[in-house]
């Protein structure tokens, strides 16, 4: 059952479209789904990052710990997003805390299986890291507008 | 260009010896004196390159004027990545100190290889999300100090200290 709601779940993400059914099989043998409730959270900063995850259904507030100690909202993740991907990829602790502000359902993947997916040339690796590029390509260059906005207001005295 | 000198770059590390000749073959190899400009800020539609050798300089004009150096990088470091995903602007400018060896690939290529799901295209892949991966990382930090910013106004200084560790 459990098996079947992951191989549904993948064949609907709009990711993995066009995946051939075997091959959808074999990523969901790989992945669990994980149900949060509101407040539930799916995992903290500094913690070891063991897996990545395919928000369904939800949304998770994304929280990390200022130099100066404080504890900042940086972002929102939502369903089609991967997040955890980081710290499975270069094998860092996690770097934020995500936290449930509704229920929120995730597919749940070890990196290791993603390692081995990519290792084994899988076509969900592909389709995985497509995603994963694209959300840390728009990352990248909402913060470089943020700051550039931020030094652009404090130019003009406005900061 | 040469695979061997390709396979060692960490970037590549672990990738099979006939996915370093496929990606070694779409690729140029390119020698720059010391300043040399390797990418310009605000470029467009340019290719990736790889250091092979020495080390180079990235730097960031601000809207603001002025200019913040964000990293140093040496042998692995894949730069231009993200302009050649999006098609948007490069975000900093690249400078060689010393003598520096690139290997440079060519827009289109790096496309086919994003778009590819062969073998040798996944792993360039994943060694790609390796670079935006540590990229990130960098300006996952500064957004988090955006955040915690002082409501009272800061310097151009301070604010750049505060942004780029170092004013």
């Amino acid at each position: 059952m459990a098996a079947g709601t992951a191989f549904d779940a993948i064949a609907r993400h709009p990711a993995f479209v066009g995946l051939a059914a075997a091959d959808v099989e074999q990523v969901a043998a790989g992945c669990e789904n994980l149900h949060l409730p509101a407040g539930g959270v799916l995992f903290a900063e500094g913690e070891e990052s063991l897996y990545l995850y395919v928000v369904l259904h939800g949304r998770l507030r994304v929280t990390c710990r200022a130099a100066s100690g404080v504890e900042v909202v940086v972002g929102e993740s939502q369903g089609g997003e991967v997040v955890g991907e980081m710290g499975v990829i270069d094998g860092a602790p996690r770097a934020a805390t995500l936290t449930a502000i509704g229920p929120v359902e995730v597919l749940q993947m070890r990196g290791e299986f993603l390692t081995g997916l990519v290792n084994g040339g899988h076509p969900a690796a592909a389709a995985l890291l497509r995603v994963v590029r694209r959300q840390l390509v728009a990352r990248i260059r909402e913060t470089d507008e943020r700051v550039d906005a931020v030094f652009e207001s404090c130019a003009r005295g406005g900061r | 260009m040469d695979a061997a000198a390709l396979g060692a770059v960490p970037m590549m590390k672990g990738m099979p010896a006939r996915s370093l000749t496929a990606i070694a073959a779409m690729m140029d190899e390119r020698a720059y004196p010391d300043g040399a400009l390797l990418l310009q800020q605000g470029e467009r539609l340019g290719g990736v390159y790889i250091v092979l050798e020495g080390e180079v300089r990235v730097t960031r004009t601000l809207p603001a004027g002025g200019s913040v150096s964000l990293a140093t990088l040496g042998r692995g470091a894949a730069l231009g990545t993200l302009a050649a995903l999006d098609g948007g602007p490069r975000g900093a400018s690249v400078f060689a100190r010393g003598r520096v060896r690139c290997a440079v690939l060519p827009r289109d290529a790096f496309q086919e290889l994003m778009d590819g799901r062969t073998a040798v295209a996944i792993g360039f892949q994943h060694a790609v999300v390796q670079g935006l991966v540590r990229d990130v990382r960098a300006t996952n930090r500064r957004l988090v100090e955006l955040a915690s910013l002082p409501d009272q106004s800061l310097s151009l200084q301070d604010l750049t200290g505060r942004l780029y560790g170092s004013s």
